[in-house]
C-alpha cells in the first residue's frame, strides 16, 4: 500500500486487483513507474489475469496516463489479461482510458 | 535572430474584445520545480474560479476538465523553462463560447526544437496512431509532447504556440489552448 495525502495505491487488499484512489499528478514518468512497481511485478506472470480499479481516480496528468500505458505494455507481452475499471463520470477516463485500447486489442475497460 | 517570431498550430478562435472572466498569474517556475503539487494547486484554482461562470450542474466536469488542460500547459511551462528562476505566466480567460488558456515561459533551443515538432506533427498525422506511436516509445523525461497530444485529441483543443527569438539563445513561448465550452461543460 502507498499512501499520500493525495492518493492511495492499494495492491494487497484484494487478490489480482489493484485500487488507485485521488489524485494523481506526479512530476514525470518516471516517478510513476517507482509508484506502480508492486503492479509491474503483477503482470510479469505469464498468462494471468489482474485488474486495476481506477474509478476513484478523479484526475491524472499526462505522465500518469503514459505509465498507465507502460503497464498495458507489460501485460501485452506477458500475455496478461488486464482489465481497468473505470468510472464514466470522470472525464479524464472518459475521454482518454479507450485510446490505451490502440495498444493491447484484448485490454478491457469495464466501468463500475 | 532576436525578434524573430514563428507562429505555429492550429488558427486560435476569434476572442471578442472582452472576456467574461479572465485570470493571469505569474509564478516563478523554481517555486514549482520545489513543490510539483503547486503546478496542480494552480491548476484546480484557476479551474474552480472560471467554473463559475457555468451553469450550476456543468461545474463538476468543468473543473475537471479545465484543471486538466490547465494542469499540462503549466507542467510543459514549468519543465520547458530554461531558467527556473524566471516567471512562468498563466492566464485562462472565458470568452462564452471558447475559453482560453495560455502560457508564457522563456526557453532554450533544444527544448523549442522539440516543442515545434510536437506541434507540426499534431497538425499532421492521425491523432490515434501519434498517441499509439508516442506511448510504445522509450520515455524521454519532459520532451514527449502526450500532454498536447491528450488536449487536441481527447479534449478538442485548438493549440497554437508563438515563439519569440530573444537576446543570447532564449525563446519567448506562448502556447495557447481554446478549448469549445461544448467540451468543457459536457465532457
Amino acid at each position: 500500500m502507498s499512501n499520500d495525502d493525495e492518493y492511495t495505491i492499494d495492491c494487497a487488499t484484494t487478490a489480482g486487483a489493484a485500487t488507485l484512489r485521488g489524485v494523481l499528478r506526479l512530476q514525470s514518468t518516471e516517478a510513476y513507474d517507482k509508484l506502480f512497481e508492486p503492479i509491474r511485478r503483477h503482470l510479469l506472470v505469464p498468462a494471468t489475469a489482474y485488474a486495476i480499479d481506477l474509478s476513484e481516480v478523479v484526475l491524472m496528468n499526462s505522465s500518469g496516463i503514459r505509465a498507465l500505458a507502460g503497464l498495458v505494455l507489460v501485460a501485452k507481452e506477458n500475455r496478461v489479461v488486464l482489465t481497468l475499471l473505470v468510472h464514466g463520470g470522470i472525464p479524464w477516463q472518459k475521454k482518454t482510458i479507450a485510446s490505451l485500447k490502440l495498444l493491447d486489442g484484448r485490454l478491457v475497460v469495464r466501468g463500475r | 535572430m532576436s525578434g524573430t517570431t514563428i507562429e505555429l498550430g492550429d488558427l486560435p478562435a476569434s476572442p471578442p474584445t472582452e472576456a467574461l472572466t479572465g485570470v493571469e498569474i505569474e509564478l516563478r517556475a523554481l517555486e514549482l520545480v520545489a513543490h510539483w503539487r503547486r503546478c496542480g494547486l494552480t491548476a484546480d484554482w484557476l479551474a474552480r474560479f472560471v467554473a463559475y461562470d457555468c451553469a450550476i450542474d456543468s461545474r463538476g466536469a468543468a473543473f475537471s476538465v479545465l484543471s486538466t488542460a490547465i494542469n499540462e500547459l503549466l507542467e510543459n511551462a514549468v519543465k520547458f523553462c530554461n531558467d527556473k528562476r524566471k516567471s512562468t505566466r498563466i492566464s485562462v480567460r472565458h470568452y462564452g463560447e471558447f475559453v482560453r488558456i495560455e502560457t508564457r515561459n522563456s526557453a532554450i533551443s533544444p527544448h523549442v526544437g522539440t516543442l515545434r515538432t510536437t506541434i507540426e506533427e499534431l497538425g499532421r498525422e492521425p491523432l490515434d496512431a501519434l498517441f499509439a506511436e508516442r506511448m510504445q516509445e522509450k520515455s524521454k523525461p519532459g520532451s514527449s509532447g502526450i500532454g498536447l497530444l491528450l488536449l487536441k485529441k481527447d479534449y478538442g483543443a485548438r493549440l497554437s504556440v508563438r515563439l519569440t527569438a530573444m537576446d543570447g539563445g532564449e525563446w519567448d513561448i506562448l502556447v495557447r489552448a481554446d478549448l469549445d465550452i461544448s467540451d468543457v461543460e459536457q465532457p
